[in-house]
């Protein structure tokens, strides 16, 4: 175990060297500045309209995944994959003790030297097949990391398209106490964003790959609305509502309930306006047009580009 | 307790950062405003508490349409009524859906009309420093001297933020957050509910533009109906200043906004009548020259078959007469032979 300021780091597992996406060490270098010039620094950062990946790491509108989430101020938090940190502030300032792990030593560093006055924060760098608990805690938060499940958990060739997937929820599930909860973020296989042709996020082969069902699957992928519902209740979780994050769970500055979709008057241009702009699309459709139609259907939490599902245990 | 909608942009400013959720306690549904968590404290003028200053100067000056109830003001978030109702925006955006042209411009006509109602001055805006600070920081847009203005300045009269509730069709105004203590010009309000209207429906209305719904384009690829802009009295010769006046307000509250060097206005506003159309003849056009061209080059590949065909006809009679000469050599050849075959002794 070492420390970075008053952040405890636990190996669980050894990844050093290992980056992600090669912001890692720009990342390090800005949280090593003390926090009054750092907020100053990322505010200029942010104003000269940087590329995607910069404001995903940067962005304080990543907080918008989970700021509307009632976390009670007792509650031991467990982050998995916790990336850069973008959201593990926000759990800090929510929740009693939280524990960020994260597969990647160097993220880990970024991690906790971002967060390095904060005096309710463990990270554990390792897998999660690597995470040992005296005991299971009360809250799981898991953002864009499950559908990566097939690329770092082992499984038997013969149903690699699906078991790593089943097996990452079991693990969370042995995570989480009796009556806690698992939020988890994830895209949807069938959003509007990629019925209208956005080139699929994880695999970068053009449009329409996951709504094709993955011909080319090689470990990352999405689920549909009723998939996910199956697979959580496969692994023993209890019955989930959806939230629906628009423009997705990434950068979203909108987060529905599924049932304001029938309760509240929403108009399609509040949700249609807002598509993901930092990714390459065939021009197939206009989105607004179809979101109204899904609207009007009823059927527009099938299609929402990402879920944000609150599951309990 | 259920967070049924959440909405933030925290990309904002410091000051000006703000979450807002509806929330159903099982009770009933009510609204929340709240500086998100993890930011620092902001001076007085700007925090969260003055929302109810600003709601309570704006019930004085107007009865033509209501403000929700505050339910409970604290310092970290405010509590209000959730209005049960549709959006002016989302009876516009089913207006046009349904192709009922008419009825949206009556109801982009109606808010305009409640606009009116607001207390109107006759006033300088860049005489207030206020005013000044908040849409003119970098100073391109220019004073025109007296001007009708309302006040208190309520920028953002949106269509989304104005209501028709369910409950007797009262009009309320959802988000009075912009109700700024300076004067702001009438007619640059008019533009802003215009404009926004149109950009949030662009989809929509660039896909309906025609005979019975021609559109203007002012700046950039915009369409904005014709009689929208006719009702909120657009004039073209205003809209780099109103564009001006926007972008800097932009930047006084976000981190990441358009500056006025990225818009294109038009030198003349360029009436369209059918988007779709355009399009298509435009594609004929295209179509009309590119096939002209392909009979073109056909009609220079036939002279050049035609050329090459000659070549050929005199090429086979030059083989032809080669033939000739070839038997005619041969024959001549055994001949000789012949000849040759004689004279031995």
């Amino acid at each position: 175990m070492r420390w970075v300021g008053r952040v405890p780091i636990h190996l669980l597992q050894d990844t050093a060297g290992a980056a992600f996406d090669g912001h890692e060490a720009t990342l390090h270098a800005l949280f090593e500045r003390p926090e009054s010039e750092r907020r100053a620094q990322i505010d200029a950062i942010l104003a000269t309209a940087p590329d995607w990946l910069t404001q995903y790491h940067l962005s304080p509108q990543r907080r918008m995944v989970l700021s509307w989430a009632d976390i009670p101020g007792d509650a031991t938090v467990l982050e998995v994959g916790a990336g850069c940190g973008a959201v593990t502030g926000l759990l800090c300032e929510r929740a009693g003790h939280v524990l960020a792990n994260e597969k990647f030593a160097t993220r880990c560093e970024v991690i906790a030297r971002r967060h390095a006055d904060r005096d309710n924060l463990t990270v554990l760098a390792g897998g999660i097949d690597t995470i040992m608990l005296t005991e299971p805690v009360d809250v799981v938060v898991c953002i864009g990391v499950w559908e990566y499940a097939g690329v770092f958990l082992a499984s038997d060739p013969e149903r690699r398209f699906v078991a790593p997937f089943e097996r990452f929820l079991r693990l969370l599930r042995e995570l989480v106490r009796p009556g806690g909860r698992l939020l988890l973020a994830i895209e949807n296989k069938l959003g509007v964003q990629y019925l209208a042709g956005a080139e699929e996020d994880h695999l970068h082969h053009g449009p329409l790959a996951g709504v094709e069902g993955y011909a080319d699957y090689a470990g990352a992928r999405t689920f549909s609305r009723e998939e996910i519902r199956r697979l959580m209740d496969d692994a023993g979780f209890g019955d989930p509502s959806f939230h629906l994050p628009f423009p997705d769970y990434k950068l979203p500055e909108l987060v529905l309930h599924e049932d304001a979709l029938a309760r509240l008057d929403l108009h399609a241009a509040e949700l249609g306006a807002l598509i993901p702009w930092h990714r390459p699309r065939l021009p197939l459709i206009n989105e607004a047009l179809l979101t109204r139609a899904l609207l009007d259907e009823g059927v527009m939490a099938s299609f929402a580009n990402s879920f944000i599902v609150d599951v309990p245990a | 307790m259920t967070v049924l909608l959440a909405k933030s942009n925290l990309l904002r400013r410091d000051p000006w950062r703000l979450e807002t959720l509806i929330v159903d306690d099982g009770a009933g549904l009510y609204v929340v405003k709240r500086r998100p968590s993890g930011l620092p404290e902001v001076p007085p003028p700007l925090r969260l508490g003055t929302l109810a200053e600003r709601h309570a100067r704006l019930s004085a000056a107007t009865d033509a349409f209501a403000l929700p109830r505050i339910l409970d003001a604290g310092e970290q978030e405010l509590r209000i009524e959730h209005v049960e109702g549709q959006t002016s925006l989302a009876q516009l955006e089913r207006c046009l859906y349904e192709r009922r042209f008419g009825a949206a411009q009556t109801e982009i006509d109606d808010v305009l009309a409640l606009l009116e109602a607001l207390p109107v001055v006759a006033a300088d805006p860049h005489d207030d420093a206020g005013f000044v600070a908040a849409f003119d920081g970098d100073g391109l847009a220019g004073r025109r001297g007296l001007e009708p203005c309302i006040v208190p300045g309520l920028y953002d009269f949106g269509l989304g933020n104005l209501l028709t509730a369910r409950d007797g069709g009262r009009r309320v105004l959802v988000d009075w957050e912009w109700t700024l203590p300076w004067p702001v010009p009438v007619a640059f309000v008019r533009f802003a509910i215009v404009r926004n209207a149109a950009e949030y429906l662009q989809p929509l209305i660039q896909a309906l533009t025609s005979d019975a719904l021609p559109g203007l384009i002012l700046f950039d690829d915009v369409v904005i109906p014709e009689g929208w802009a006719r009702s909120a009295g657009l004039e073209h010769a205003d809209v780099r200043r109103f564009l001006a006046l926007e972008a800097a307000f932009q930047d006084w509250i976000h981190l990441m906004h358009r500056p006025l060097d990225q818009y294109v206005v038009h030198p003349e506003p360029r009436r369209v009548t059918g988007r779709q159309d355009e399009n298509a003849a435009l594609l004929a056009e295209r179509l009309q020259a590119e096939v002209a061209a392909q009979r073109r080059e056909a009609d220079g590949l036939r002279e050049r078959l035609a050329t090459r065909d000659l070549e050929l006809v005199n090429a086979r009679r030059v083989l032809s007469d080669l033939d000739g000469v070839r038997y005619s050599a041969r024959h001549l050849r055994e001949l000789v032979g012949r000849r040759l075959v004689r004279r031995r002794p």
